[in-house]
C-alpha cells in the first residue's frame, strides 16, 4: 500500500517537472556564445565583425531614436563617435548612423560575399543582469534583425537572423570583456578623466586602448594619427586632425555608439543656483545656494541650515591622491580645492582658485607657472604656502595607487612611456614640480600638454594638503627615503589621508559613517560666505525612500535614476534641470576576433 | 562536571564546522576566474588597465589552498580582511552593524514568542472551534507572506499613503545629528539603550517610531510558526495523563492550562526559539534592506550582491560560531526544562 | 500507518485543508492552461514576457493588459500566469531532489551510524550554520543569475533538514521488533531499509515537503526579487515585484498610483505558499500520530 503510494509520488513530482516544458530560461549557455561557430546559420565564426559590412548593416539596424525615447526617457542625444559634445575636439559636423533598414540589408548583403545574408547568422548577446537600458539596446538589435528575417520576401524567417539575450552577473561581464574575449558584442561606458577627445578616441580607438584592444580593433598607423592629434600645438590643424578620427570611426564602425546621456537634477525649491559642469555629470557638483524671496530674506525650510543629499554610492576614500571613483571625488570638491577650475560650463576655459592665474605657459622649457593665492587657510588653521602645493602633486606621484588616477600626472609631467612610479625616478618626480618664491613651475613633457593638464588640474586629485600636516600624520614625509612606506597602497585604509581630511575648501568633515552617512561642517576660516553649516550625503540604496524623503523636505537633493524622470515631472514644489550635458558615452563593441587571438 | 565538559566537546565541533563552511564559500569564489575576481576591485572601466597589477597583488591567481591558507593565517593574525562594500576591516564591520540588528531583535523576538505562545495557547484550548481556526489561518497566511513584499506594502501604506508616518532608516536627520553631537553619548549603538541611558526622550521615541514597521515585517512571519509549535505541543500536554488526574482533582480548567499544561509545553518552544533565531537571522536580511536600516544582515546582503568576498567570509565566520552558542545554550536550556533529558542524549 | 481513505476523509472534514486544496487546485489548471491563456508570441521563449514598448513607466491595468505593465512594459497578467509554471517547477525539482538527496543521505545515516553518521551529521551541521538566504546568494552571485542557479542554491540549503529527518525517523523505527525479525530472516539491509524503515518515515517528510514548497518559492521570489533570480522580463512572481521596487510610491497627488504592480505579483505568492502551507498543516494535523483519530 505505502509503496504504490511512494511510487506514485515520486512519479507524479517527475511527470510535473518534466512536463513543464523546459523551463529554463536564463539557462548559462556554454563560453561560446556563437552557436555553431561557422557561416551556416547556426552560428557565426569568430572573426565575422571583422567584415565592415556586417558593422556597418548592424548600425544601420539600430533604432537610436527609439531606443534614447524609451530606453532612456528622452534624456539622450545620438553621437557619431565616441567623442562627445563638451570634449574639446568634439566636431558638430561628424558624420553618424541614421536608422535606415534598407541600407542594412544592403550592407549585410555585401557582406562576405553575400554568405551572411543567405546564410543567416546566430549569435548571443549578453548584458549585465540589472541594467534594463542595455537589455533593451540587446532586445531591440535582436527584434529588428528578426523583423528583417521575417519580412524580406527572400527570406520569411523570423529566424533565419538570430540573436539572443542573455544576463550575466557585472563582474562576469568584465572577466569576459577583459579576459576570455567570447562575447560577440558588448557594451560598456566610458567617462572622462579629463574633458579633451584624446581621452575617449584611445580607448575607443587605439591598439592598445582599454577597449579597442579586446575588440581586436585598431593598427600602428592609426595610433600614429591619434598622437599625431594630441601632440598637435596648433589648435586649428589639431581640431581638423580630430574630426579626420571622428571621420575615421564612423567609416569603420567598430562600435555602435547609442547615445551621450543627458541628466536632470532634481532639488527641492529652496536650492537653487547651482553651477553644473559637464564634467561633473555623474554628481551634483559643485556649491549650491538658497533661493531667495522676493525681499531678499532666507525662505524658511525644514532641516534650515543643512544641505542634504540622498546618494546611492558611499565614498571608497577620502584621500584626494588615491579617488577615482564618483563617490568619492564628490566629496572632495567641498573638503578640499585645486589650483584652478572650469569657468562655467566651459570644459576649456578655467578660473583660478588657490592659483591667482589660470597657468603662465612658456615653451623654454616647456613650463606652466602658476602663482599661489595669499591668505587661504587650512582647517587646521595654518597658511597655504607653494610647499604645500608642491607636495601635494609629488605626495600622489609617490603614493601611485595601483588602478588610480597619478598616471595623469606621470604622463603629463614625465614623459609618454611613464605610467607609473616604477617606470621612472624620484629625482624626475622632484623636478616636474618647483617652488619659485610664490609660483609652482610645473614641467610638462610636452607643449600639447597644456590644456589637457589643466584639465586634469581641476579634478579632485590635484587637491591641494597641507605638507607639515601630512607629515605629523605619518604621510609620506617628503624624502626619497619614505617613499617605501606609502608606495603603492593595497588598501583604501592603508592611506593616512583616507578618513581624516585637511583642506582649504568651505566645509570640513565631521563624520564618516562607512555605508552610512558623511558630514560635513562649515569652515569658518573660508575666504568667501559660506551658505550652509551642514552638508549631509547620506546613502540611501531604496528610490521610494529617497523620494519621499525628497518630497517631505527631509532632503534637499536625491539621486533619481533614469527610469523615474517622467514621473517626478509631474510633482510640485520642485526645482528640475533638464537636459544637462554629460560626458559619458555608452556603446556597443564589435568584437573582431571572438575568443581572443589564437595563441 | 558533567556539563562543563560536554559545553567544551560542543565548542570543539565548532572547529570542522567552521572549517567547513570557510571552505565552501571560499571554493565557491574559486567559480570565478582571477579576472572576474579581480574586476572586483575596480569602480569603474576607467581602472580596467590594471587589472594584471590588482591579481599579482593580491595573488588571485594562485592555487585555491594557496589563497585559502593566506586567508586563515590572516584569520589567525585577528585580520579577517577588508570589506570592500563598506570600506573598512571586516571585524570593525560586524561591530558596527551589530547593533542595529539587536536593536531589532530585542523588539522582534519577545513580541514573536508571547504573541506566539498567547495565540497557541488560546487555539490550543478552544481546539476545532471558531477561535481555533481564525487564529490558525491568520498565523498560516503570516507565515505564508514574502517578508520583502509585507515590507513594501507597508512602506507603501505608512510611509507613503499616510505621508511620512512610520519613516525607514533608524533615526530622523536631527535626530542623527544630535545623536552623532557631543551631547550625547553612544554607549551602546543601540539607539533606544542609548537614548535611555542618556536620559533622551525625544530620540527614545524618534527611534522607537524607526522601528514599529521592520519589527512588524520581521514578527509577522514567525508569529505563525511558534504558534503553530505552542498549539501542537499544547494539545500533546492537555492529552497527558496528568492533566487527567488535575481535571479529576477538580482544579478549575484555567489552572490546568495555565499552571499544568503550559509549563510543559514550553519545552519545545524552547527548541524553538533556536530556530526563530534562525529564521530571523534570515528575516534581517530583507527587512534591513527594506527599510534601510543598517544592521548585519543589510550588510551582509550587500556583500553577497557585489562579491565582497572577505565581508563575506567574515559573516560566515560570525554567524556560524553565534549558531553553534544559541544551539549550545539551547540544549543546555532544554535539559533544565525537562529532568527526563540528560546531557548528550537524544537530541535533534 | 494511516488508511489512505481515512486520510481523504480527514482532509474534507477539515476546512483548511479543503481550502488549501483548493487554491493549488486553482494554480495548477492556471499552470496547465497557460498556454491558452496567455498565449505566447512567436519563437521566443514562452517564459519571456512580451513586451509593449520600451519606456520605464508602469502602465495601469487596461484593456489591453489586463493586470497593466511593469517598469519596461512588461505585461503583468501574462507573466503571473506563467509565472505560475516557474513556480510549480522551481518547487517541485527543489523539493523533489532534495528530498531524493535527504532520503538517501538520511537512510545511510540512520541505519548504519557510527562513522558515516558522524561525517554526514556533521557535514549537514555545516550548513545549517549558515543562513540559508546568504548562502542562497553567494551562490547565485557566483553561478550567474537565472533561475536554474536559485535552484541549484536551495537545493543545496535545504537538503540538510530532510536528512536530518529521515535520519531520526530511521532511528526510531531501527529498533522496532519487526526489524529485527527481518534481519533474523536474513533481509539485506538495504532491503530492510526501503521495505521497512523508510516508509513509515515517508509521513513526516511529505508533511515537511508540502510545507517547504512554499518556502521554496518565497526564497526563491526573494532572490528573485534582489536581483539574483530569473533575468529581467522572465516570468517568475519574485522578478515582476522587484520591477515594482522603484515605483511604490507614486506620485503625491495619488500615492498609490502604480499599486498594481506591487500587489498583483505579491498576491499570487501569497495565495499560492498560503495553499501548500493550509495543506501541510492539514497534513501535519492528519498524520502526527500523537495527534490522531480525535
Amino acid at each position: 500500500m505505502t509503496k504504490k503510494l511512494i511510487v506514485t509520488i515520486v512519479a507524479l513530482i517527475g511527470i510535473i517537472a518534466m512536463v513543464l516544458p523546459g523551463c529554463d530560461g536564463g539557462e548559462p549557455l556554454p563560453s561560446i556564445y556563437i552557436g555553431s561557430g561557422a557561416l551556416d546559420g547556426n552560428g557565426v565564426p569568430v572573426d565575422f565583425f571583422s567584415d565592415v559590412h556586417v558593422r556597418k548593416a548592424f548600425c544601420y539596424a539600430f533604432d537610436y531614436d527609439t531606443y534614447i525615447a524609451e530606453a532612456l526617457s528622452g534624456q539622450g542625444v545620438q553621437r557619431g563617435s565616441p567623442v562627445v559634445e563638451g570634449l574639446y575636439g568634439y566636431d558638430s559636423d561628424a558624420p553618424m548612423y541614421e536608422y535606415d533598414l534598407d541600407e542594412a540589408v544592403a550592407e549585410m548583403k555585401l557582406a562576405w560575399d553575400g554568405d551572411a545574408w543567405d546564410k543567416g547568422f546566430k549569435f548571443t548577446l549578453l548584458y549585465n543582469a540589472g541594467n534594463l537600458p542595455r537589455k533593451t539596446a540587446c532586445e531591440m538589435v535582436s527584434e529588428k534583425w528578426a523583423y528583417i528575417g521575417a519580412t524580406d520576401p527572400d527570406i520569411l524567417d523570423g529566424e533565419h537572423f538570430q540573436v539572443s539575450v542573455q544576463a550575466l552577473a557585472w563582474p562576469t561581464i568584465l572577466g569576459k570583456i577583459f579576459g576570455a574575449r567570447d562575447m560577440p558584442m558588448f557594451q560598456i561606458g566610458w567617462m572622462p578623466d579629463y574633458p579633451h577627445a584624446d581621452n575617449f578616441i584611445v580607448p575607443f580607438m587605439h591598439s592598445a586602448g582599454t577597449f579597442s584592444y579586446f575588440q581586436g580593433y585598431g593598427d600602428s598607423a592609426l595610433d600614429a594619427q591619434i598622437a599625431a592629434a594630441f601632440q598637435d600645438t596648433n589648435p586649428t590643424t589639431q581640431l581638423v586632425k580630430y574630426a579626420a578620427l571622428q571621420q575615421r570611426y564612423y567609416d569603420d564602425a567598430p562600435g555602435i555608439v547609442l547615445a551621450q546621456p543627458l541628466v536632470r537634477r532634481y532639488f527641492t525649491q529652496h536650492v537653487t543656483g547651482f553651477y553644473y559642469n559637464p564634467c561633473e555629470s555623474s554628481y551634483p557638483g559643485d556649491i549650491f545656494y538658497l533661493t531667495k524671496a522676493d525681499n531678499g530674506d532666507d525662505i524658511p525650510y525644514k532641516n534650515a541650515g543643512s544641505l542634504i543629499e540622498l546618494t546611492i554610492g558611499d565614498a571608497e576614500s577620502l584621500d584626494p591622491a588615491w579617488q577615482y571613483d564618483n563617490a568619492s571625488l564628490e566629496q572632495s570638491r567641498h573638503i578640499y580645492e585645486t589650483l584652478i577650475y572650469y569657468s562655467g560650463n566651459s570644459t576649456d576655459t578655467f578660473d583660478p582658485i588657490l592659483a591667482t592665474n589660470t597657468g603662465e605657459f612658456s615653451a623654454t622649457n616647456n613650463t606652466l607657472r602658476f602663482t599661489i593665492r595669499e591668505g587661504v587657510t587650512f582647517h587646521s588653521g595654518n597658511n597655504m604656502t607653494p610647499e604645500d602645493v608642491e607636495y601635494s602633486f609629488e605626495r600622489a606621484m609617490c603614493q601611485d595607487r595601483p588602478g588610480g588616477p597619478i598616471w595623469m600626472f606621470y604622463q603629463a609631467l614625465i614623459g609618454e612611456d611613464v605610467w607609473s612610479y616604477d617606470d621612472t625616478t624620484y629625482a624626475a618626480i622632484d623636478a616636474s614640480v618647483e617652488v619659485d618664491g610664490q609660483d609652482v613651475v610645473f614641467t610638462l613633457s610636452g607643449a600639447y600638454w597644456e590644456l589637457p593638464f589643466k584639465q586634469v588640474l581641476c579634478g579632485g586629485w590635484a587637491s591641494i594638503v597641507e605638507k607639515q600636516w601630512c607629515i605629523d600624520k605619518d604621510d609620506w614625509d617628503g624624502t626619497e627615503v619614505g617613499i617605501a612606506d606609502v608606495l603603492h597602497p593595497l588598501l583604501p585604509g592603508d592611506t593616512a589621508l583616507f578618513d581624516e581630511c585637511n583642506g582649504t575648501g568651505p566645509w570640513k568633515l565631521s563624520l564618516w559613517e562607512s555605508g552610512v552617512q558623511i558630514v560635513k561642517v562649515k569652515y569658518d576660516g573660508y575666504r568667501a560666505p559660506v551658505p550652509f553649516d551642514n552638508v549631509v550625503y547620506k546613502i540611501v540604496e531604496e528610490w521610494s525612500s529617497r523620494k519621499l524623503s525628497l518630497l517631505a523636505g527631509d532632503a534637499d537633493i536625491v539621486y533619481v535614476p533614469g527610469t523615474n524622470f517622467d514621473e517626478m515631472d509631474t510633482e510640485e514644489g520642485l526645482n528640475i534641470f533638464k537636459n544637462l550635458p554629460s560626458l559619458s558615452i555608452d556603446a556597443f563593441f564589435f568584437n573582431m576576433i571572438i575568443g581572443g587571438p589564437a595563441e | 562536571m558533567e556539563l562543563r565538559s560536554y559545553i567544551i566537546r560542543r565548542l570543539l565541533l565548532l572547529i570542522p564546522v567552521l572549517f567547513g563552511v570557510t571552505v565552501f564559500i571560499f571554493g565557491i569564489t574559486m567559480l570565478f576566474s582571477p579576472i572576474e575576481r579581480a574586476s572586483l576591485y575596480i569602480r569603474s572601466a576607467r581602472q580596467m588597465g590594471d587589472i594584471p597589477a590588482i591579481i599579482a597583488t593580491y595573488g588571485l591567481d594562485q592555487p585555491f589552498w594557496v589563497q585559502y591558507g593566506t586567508w586563515i593565517s590572516q584569520v589567525f593574525h585577528g585580520n579577517l580582511g577588508w570589506s570592500s562594500v563598506v570600506n573598512m576591516p571586516v571585524w570593525d564591520a560586524i561591530w558596527n552593524f551589530l547593533p542595529a540588528t539587536l536593536e531589532l531583535a530585542i523588539f522582534a523576538t519577545p513580541l514573536i514568542i508571547l504573541m506566539g505562545v498567547f495565540l497557541g495557547t488560546r487555539a490550543a484550548a478552544h481546539k476545532d472551534r471558531p477561535l481555533d481556526h481564525v487564529t490558525r489561518v491568520g498565523a498560516i497566511a503570516g507565515w505564508s507572506l514574502p517578508t520583502f513584499w509585507l515590507g513594501l506594502m507597508l512602506l507603501m501604506v505608512f510611509y507613503g499613503l499616510f505621508r511620512g508616518l512610520l519613516p525607514p532608516d533608524r533615526l530622523s536627520f536631527p535626530m542623527n545629528l544630535l545623536v552623532n553631537s557631543a551631547d550625547f553619548v553612544r554607549y551602546t549603538r543601540i539607539n533606544t539603550i542609548d537614548a535611555i541611558l542618556n536620559l533622551n526622550g525625544p530620540v527614545l521615541l524618534d527611534a522607537l517610531r524607526h522601528l514599529i514597521l521592520p519589527v512588524i515585517t520581521l514578527s509577522v512571519v514567525n508569529v505563525a510558526f511558534i504558534m503553530r509549535l505552542m498549539r501542537s505541543s499544547m494539545l500533546e500536554s492537555l492529552g497527558k495523563g496528568y492533566i487527567l488526574t488535575a481535571r479529576a482533582k477538580g482544579l478549575s480548567e484555567r489552572v490546568v492550562v495555565n499552571k499544568h499544561a503550559r509549563r510543559n509545553a514550553l519545552i519545545p518552544v524552547i527548541t524553538v526559539s533556536g530556530y526563530v533565531f534562525a529564521a530571523m537571522a534570515n528575516g534581517v536580511v530583507i527587512t534591513e534592506t527594506i527599510f534601510t536600516f543598517k544592521g548585519i544582515g543589510w550588510w551582509a546582503a550587500l556583500a553577497a550582491t557585489r562579491l565582497d568576498i572577505a565581508g563575506v567570509l567574515g559573516f560566515a565566520l560570525f554567524n556560524a560560531v553565534l549558531f553553534v552558542l544559541v544551539n549550545l545554550v539551547v540544549d543546555i536550556l532544554y535539559t533544565r526544562v525537562d529532568p527526563r533529558v540528560r546531557l548528550g542524549g537524544v537530541m535533534q | 500507518m494511516t488508511d489512505w481513505k481515512f486520510m481523504a476523509r480527514q482532509l474534507a472534514r477539515n476546512p483548511l485543508s479543503l481550502i488549501g486544496i483548493i487554491i493549488i487546485f486553482i494554480f495548477v489548471i492556471l499552470a496547465i492552461f497557460a498556454p491558452l491563456i496567455a498565449p505566447p508570441q512567436g519563437y521566443r521563449d514562452p517564459y519571456m514576457i512580451p513586451r509593449d514598448g520600451y519606456s520605464a513607466t508602469p502602465q495601469p491595468p487596461s484593456e489591453e493588459h489586463i493586470f497593466g505593465t511593469t517598469e519596461g512594459q512588461y505585461d503583468i497578467f501574462y507573466g503571473v500566469i506563467w509565472g505560475t509554471r516557474s513556480a510549480f517547477h522551481v518547487g517541485l525539482v527543489v523539493i523533489g531532489i532534495v528530498v531524493v538527496i535527504g532520503i538517501v543521505l538520511g537512510s545511510l545515516a540512520g541505519y548504519f551510524g557510527g562513522v558515516i553518521d558522524e561525517v554526514i551529521m556533521r557535514i549537514t551541521d555545516i550548513f545549517l550554520a549558515f543562513p540559508a538566504l546568504i548562502l542562497a546568494m553567494a551562490i547565485v552571485t557566483v553561478i550567474g543569475p537565472s533561475l536554474k542557479s536559485v535552484m541549484i542554491a536551495l537545493i543545496v540549503v535545504s537538503w540538510p533538514s530532510y536528512a536530518r529527518l529521515i535520519r531520526g525517523d530511521i532511528l526510531q523505527v531501527r529498533e522496532e521488533d519487526y526489524i529485527e525479525a527481518s534481519r533474523g530472516l536474513g533481509a539485506s539491509s538495504a532491503r530492510v531499509i526501503i521495505r521497512h524503515a523508510l516508509p513509515n518515515a515517508i509521513y513526516p517528510t511529505l508533511i515537511m515537503a508540502s510545507l517547504d514548497i512554499g518556502a521554496v518559492v518565497l526564497s526563491a521570489a526573494a532572490l528573485s526579487f534582489l536581483g539574483l533570480g530569473a533575468p529581467e522580463g522572465y516570468a517568475d512572481w519574485g522578478q515582476l515585484t522587484s520591477f515594482a521596487r522603484n515605483w511604490i510610491v507614486g506620485p503625491t497627488a495619488e500615492p498609490l498610483k502604480y499599486w498594481f504592480a506591487v500587489t498583483i505579483p505579491g498576491l499570487f505568492i501569497l495565495f499560492f505558499v498560503l495553499g501548500w502551507n493550509l495543506l501541510g498543516d492539514a497534513f501535519r494535523d492528519i498524520l502526527d500520530p500523537r495527534l490522531a483519530r480525535r
